[in-house]
């Protein structure tokens, strides 16, 4: 090529960040191990998956939260680079907490139309003991937080659903329960890859027609 | 002055690979007219969404209606009023005119080709009911689009825009700025459309006229200035493209858009790009582009019109060079007769010392106070020396311990004259010795957009400037600490004047 006029290119960013329950409650009956397991099968798939979609640089993050809430991985870091430290469970579930923090990153991101729109994933198995409602709205007065594409998965029946619903506010993306380590996987990966292998310029598609796999009622 | 046009539409690396079509969509358009040329560029970009299954029919509609509308728009505006030719109220109803003319495209596009159940089984696949049904009770959602336009006279260029995507302006100096305000709404792959309700609300319009009419406009959807890693490295294309278009001119570089504009989706966003450029044209261009930006498709046109311009001082000329060949023969006449004085003289002084009657013998008339009066009715002495002396066409320039030789399309490489600049890097030649006319002075012309040189005269010469080449030697300073020495180089002598 003789000529190339502007400057360098650049893949499109996406941001994944992630928002975990480490409460005490996640210790119980392996949910906490579950999880991390799930994070080391789901990182891979979500590399292949993204193969496809080479015009994409995917970054990702995490928060933790349980009494308060912190950032476990803090930089945005690409797939490729993405390496996985456990997590511990222990203490409460402030989601608020979460929220607050996730709105205060949320808000120095300037609104730069080559950003594609980050996605957020909740996963948590109990109810906020916190304030969350207020830190939630102020997530989704943040322009990157309202466009942001928020999922959620419920761990088994005490998961406050309801809280869960009210994050993703979007009826075409209903909140998702797993019962046992092996749902977990299935649609933690289902939910991680649909937006590495979605090319730019076309929503994600609708969630899911994934069928729940058969097994037993662990959590 | 008028425009040129060039453009590309590309379909996106990510839409080959998911079998997309291209969804965007251009046209430009130069129409002629008794009172002005009017050029009008739009693009379209047909949204990617399931629920826009049509797009790529809605952006080419988009176009279509959009230039017929301005084309028609900007010749009415023409006809009627010569100044400034619009108010904004006028714009806002064109804007609504553009909205409802599409509209009318889509539903007749929609009588023809109704949706099949193919297409609406595909779409609830992908949005649900709900967006089945969405659809169908606003069918024109499926042919989605934006819209970027730029249209142009001779005296105002007019841009519109609803939803994302680029438009650049590009002045003379490469200054590349937003004509348009940002629209915070689209950031995250959402954009307003031409599809939504009450669309013309959503448009940004301005226009600029005369001494505010840029060298370039480019317009292109927002696959281009996705591709680049920030809107610093994006902005930057308003340079260049206006420098590769003043070196190669437009229609070569009209060729190689496709695969420059393929180079970015790879490498950038993988989403559909197009882009459109208007280029002021230089062909009838008055003196606001400099002469060495002209291309080479315009220049023999331009040096009509110079020469048009300039036909008094040309006639001067020709009168001068009349004068100094009446001068020079009466020169040689008069050199004749001088010689035949002194001949005579010889004689006369022969005769005497021949004849020794006459030792003290009448001095002959001395003819020679005569000779330094012209002949009557002819011109002043004084105007015969300067008439003498050839026009310098060589000079030779002393810098960085190298002397260059200069004349006519000589040309000073860059490293010479241009600090950090290396020996195999174009452009090899930040200076150049034309003329403005056939015969015409010579000029060094500034090519360098980073140097303004200062001349020991006190004459400063920016980009696209030149300087008078003359018969005195002068210092120039090319840049920090890179001063030359420019002299005339002595013509020989001429030889004799042949005799009578």
């Amino acid at each position: 090529m003789a000529v190339r006029p502007g400057g360098e290119y650049a893949g499109r960013p996406l941001h994944v960040i992630w928002l975990l329950d480490c409460s005490g409650s996640m210790a119980i009956s392996g949910k906490i191990e579950a999880l991390n397991n799930a994070i080391r099968e789901v990182v891979p798939a979500m590399r292949k998956a993204a193969e496809g979609n080479p015009e994409v640089q995917f970054y990702v993050r995490v928060i933790r939260f349980s009494s308060g809430a912190t950032w476990h991985i803090a930089q945005p870091t690409l797939l490729s680079d993405f390496k996985w430290v456990d997590l511990h469970a222990e203490g409460e579930t402030d989601l608020g907490q979460a929220f607050a923090l996730l709105a205060e990153e949320m808000s120095t991101i300037p609104a730069d139309a080559r950003m594609l729109p980050p996605q957020i994933v909740l996963i948590s198995d109990g109810k906020p003991t916190d304030d969350w409602k207020g830190a939630l709205q102020a997530l989704l007065n943040v322009p990157w937080g309202r466009r942001a594409v928020r999922q959620a998965i419920a761990i088994g029946q005490d998961a406050d659903q309801e809280t869960l619903r009210k994050f993703v506010d979007n009826a075409e993306k209903p909140v998702l329960r797993v019962d046992n380590a092996e749902q977990l996987v299935r649609y933690f990966r289902y939910v991680s890859t649909s937006v590495t292998a979605t090319a730019p310029g076309k929503e994600p598609a609708a969630v899911p027609s994934v069928a729940l796999p058969a097994g037993d009622e662990m959590w | 002055m008028s425009w040129k046009v060039a453009h590309a539409c590309i379909r996106g690396s990510s839409h080959r690979r998911s079998g997309l079509p291209n969804q965007d969509a251009v046209q430009c358009t130069v129409t002629p007219g008794t009172q002005a040329t009017v050029a009008v560029a739009v693009v379209s970009d047909g949204h990617g969404s399931p629920r826009h299954f049509r797009s790529q029919v809605g952006s080419a509609l988009a176009v279509s209606t959009g230039a017929a509308i301005l084309q028609a728009f900007l010749r009415e505006s023409v006809a009627g009023n010569g100044q400034v030719p619009f108010v904004p109220e006028q714009v806002h109803e064109l804007e609504r005119k553009i909205v409802s003319g599409w509209l009318t495209a889509v539903l007749s596009d929609l009588g023809n080709n109704p949706f099949t159940e193919t297409e609406l089984a595909a779409l609830e696949k992908e949005d649900g009911a709900a967006g089945r049904a969405e659809v169908e009770s606003s069918p024109e959602l499926a042919y989605g689009a934006t819209l970027l336009a730029a249209a142009a006279t001779d005296k105002v260029v007019l841009y519109l825009q609803l939803g994302d995507g680029e438009i650049l302006s590009v002045s003379a100096k490469g200054t590349t700025t937003r004509p348009l305000p940002p629209d915070d709404r689209l950031i995250g792959n959402q954009t307003t459309s031409l599809c939504q309700p009450d669309a013309w609300k959503d448009f940004r319009s301005t226009w600029v006229t005369d001494a505010a009419l840029p060298s370039l406009v480019l317009l292109s959807t927002d696959g281009y200035a996705n591709s680049f890693r920030s809107d610093e490295d994006f902005l930057k294309i308003g340079q260049d493209y206006l420098e590769i278009i003043r070196q190669q001119g437009i229609d070569s570089l009209a060729e190689e858009l496709p695969a420059i504009l393929t180079e970015a989706t790879q490498q950038g966003s993988g989403d559909d790009i197009t882009l459109a450029i208007m280029q002021e044209d230089l062909a009838s261009a008055e003196t606001k582009v400099p002469r060495p930006l002209m291309t080479a498709a315009s220049k023999s046109a331009l040096i009509e019109q110079l020469k048009a311009r300039h036909s008094s001082q040309q006639q001067k000329l020709q009168d001068l060079a009349v004068r100094v060949e009446e001068t020079r023969k009466d020169n040689r006449r008069l050199r004749n007769t001088l010689l035949l004085v002194v001949a005579a003289a010889i004689a006369i002084v022969l005769g005497v010392f021949r004849n020794r009657i006459f030792p003290h013998g009448p001095a002959q008339t001395p003819v020679a106070p005569t000779l330094g009066t012209p002949p009557a009715g002819k011109k002043p002495a004084s105007a015969h020396g300067p008439a003498h002396k050839q026009p310098v066409t060589e000079w030779t320039l002393q810098v960085s311990n190298n002397a260059i030789s200069l004349g006519k399309g000589s040309k000073i490489p860059t490293p010479f004259i241009h600090p950090g600049a290396k020996a195999d890097k174009p452009p090899d030649a930040y200076a150049k010795v034309a003329n403005e006319t056939d015969n015409g002075p010579l000029f060094l012309i500034n090519y360098s957009k980073d140097d303004r040189w200062t001349v020991s005269t006190g004459q400063k010469i920016g980009y696209g400037s030149e300087m008078k080449l003359g018969e005195k030697p002068v210092a120039i300073t090319f840049a920090k600490g890179i001063t030359g020495t420019l002299s005339p180089v002595a013509e020989p002598t001429p030889a004799a004047d042949p005799p009578q």
